[in-house]
């Protein structure tokens, strides 16, 4: 009898032995899932507080546009800083579309990336330098930087053939040395090759590197005539 | 059920709430915190972003230009001190960038204060004059 109790006491502390193995089991189980789930969370709140911020606080204006009819040329003036003066670098890409000719060029869909972008247009970015006699004059081409990696929306979702549908599948570098330098962050856009008896939609948007990708946090529509 | 039973019952009981008190802390909490933390950055850019905005859309500047002296006079005619950065000075034969501390005597105008300068490059003719703030406001004078 004693020998049966013993047995029966062992297979309960057996079971109840399993049993907490079980619920530790789980529960680290479970901790895991909601851990993951948690950090992805935190993650993708954090990226996105920094996009709304950089949006809020992200300065390019553009100061002074003009066409030239007889060249077929299109000068973009921009100032590039950020209004806390808080200097960073500034990564932007270039859209341009013929809006006559590509009835998706609507600025009413342009936060994503649309079919149809010229390629018989050229575009360079000059940055300035100013002369003794106090005259801004272009100084050099930013070069472009092919984009390698995947870009994504303000939502977090990424765009698919981004690269096909940005000028030179590039994005520019404006460096916080050149924004906070002595000419404030003035870059030129030429846009040359274009037909300018035609209407033209051209799109700056505004990225941030996090981590290895690139997210879009702003877009500036310009449009010409 | 033996009295030793009942205890690691119990214990797998305490165990289970630990576990469930440790996810708790672990993974819900810190999450809050970084929400919270991410919604008050939102909120001190807003505050940054709205008052760069209100500071933008009280300056107001007068541009004229005198054709027999070649001078151009600039008013502020806004509620609030701006500072000039650039002159931008279109004619026939292009556009012309020019920085201010080389042009004007006083680069910082507070309300009401005018400020009358010849350009040092003499420029043409001009069609366009445009004088830029350092809050990226353009204002321009066309003769």
């Amino acid at each position: 009898m004693t020998h049966k109790l013993k047995v029966r006491g062992q297979a309960n502390v057996l079971t109840t032995l399993i049993v907490s193995a079980a619920v530790i089991a789980i529960g680290l189980g479970i901790w895991a899932y909601v851990n993951s789930i948690s950090a992805q969370q935190s993650l993708q709140a954090q990226i996105r507080g920094v996009l709304t911020e950089e949006a809020l606080r992200d300065k390019l204006t553009i100061v002074h546009m003009y066409a030239n009819q007889s060249t077929n040329t299109i000068y973009i003036y921009m100032v590039v800083g950020f209004i806390t003066g808080n200097l960073r670098d500034y990564y932007f890409t270039i859209r341009v579309y013929n809006v006559s000719a590509n009835p998706y060029a609507n600025p009413r869909y342009i936060y994503m990336a649309l079919p149809g972008n010229e390629t018989h247009y050229n575009c360079t970015v000059w940055t300035f330098s100013i002369t003794g006699s106090g005259e801004y004059v272009p100084q050099a081409n930013i070069t472009p930087i092919a984009i390698t990696t995947t870009v994504y929306d303000e939502n977090l979702n990424p765009i698919p053939n981004y690269t096909a549908y940005v000028y030179n599948a590039s994005y520019y570098l404006i460096p916080s040395t050149y924004i906070g330098g002595e000419t404030g962050g003035l870059i030129l856009l030429e846009i040359t090759g274009l037909n300018l008896s035609y209407k033209y939609m051209i799109v700056i948007d505004s990225l941030l590197p996090i981590g290895t990708n690139l997210y879009r946090y702003k877009y500036y529509v310009i449009t010409y005539p | 059920m033996s009295s030793r039973t009942r205890k690691r019952k119990l214990q797998a009981h305490v165990i289970g709430a630990l576990i469930a008190f440790a996810i708790a802390v672990t993974t819900i909490v810190p999450l809050i915190i970084i929400n919270i933390q991410v919604i008050n950055r939102g909120y001190n850019a807003l505050d940054i972003a709205r008052m760069h905005h209100e500071e933008r859309m009280l300056e107001a500047i007068k541009v004229t230009y005198n054709e027999t002296y070649k001078t151009i006079n600039i008013t502020n005619i806004g509620g609030i001190t701006v500072r000039i950065i650039r002159i931008w000075i279109k004619n026939n034969t292009g556009l012309y960038i020019l920085d201010a501390s080389h042009i004007l005597n006083d680069v910082e105008l507070t309300p009401g204060e005018s400020t009358t300068n010849k350009p040092s490059k003499p420029i043409p003719e001009p069609e366009l004059i445009g004088v830029e703030t350092s809050r990226a406001n353009i204002f321009y004078y066309s003769p």
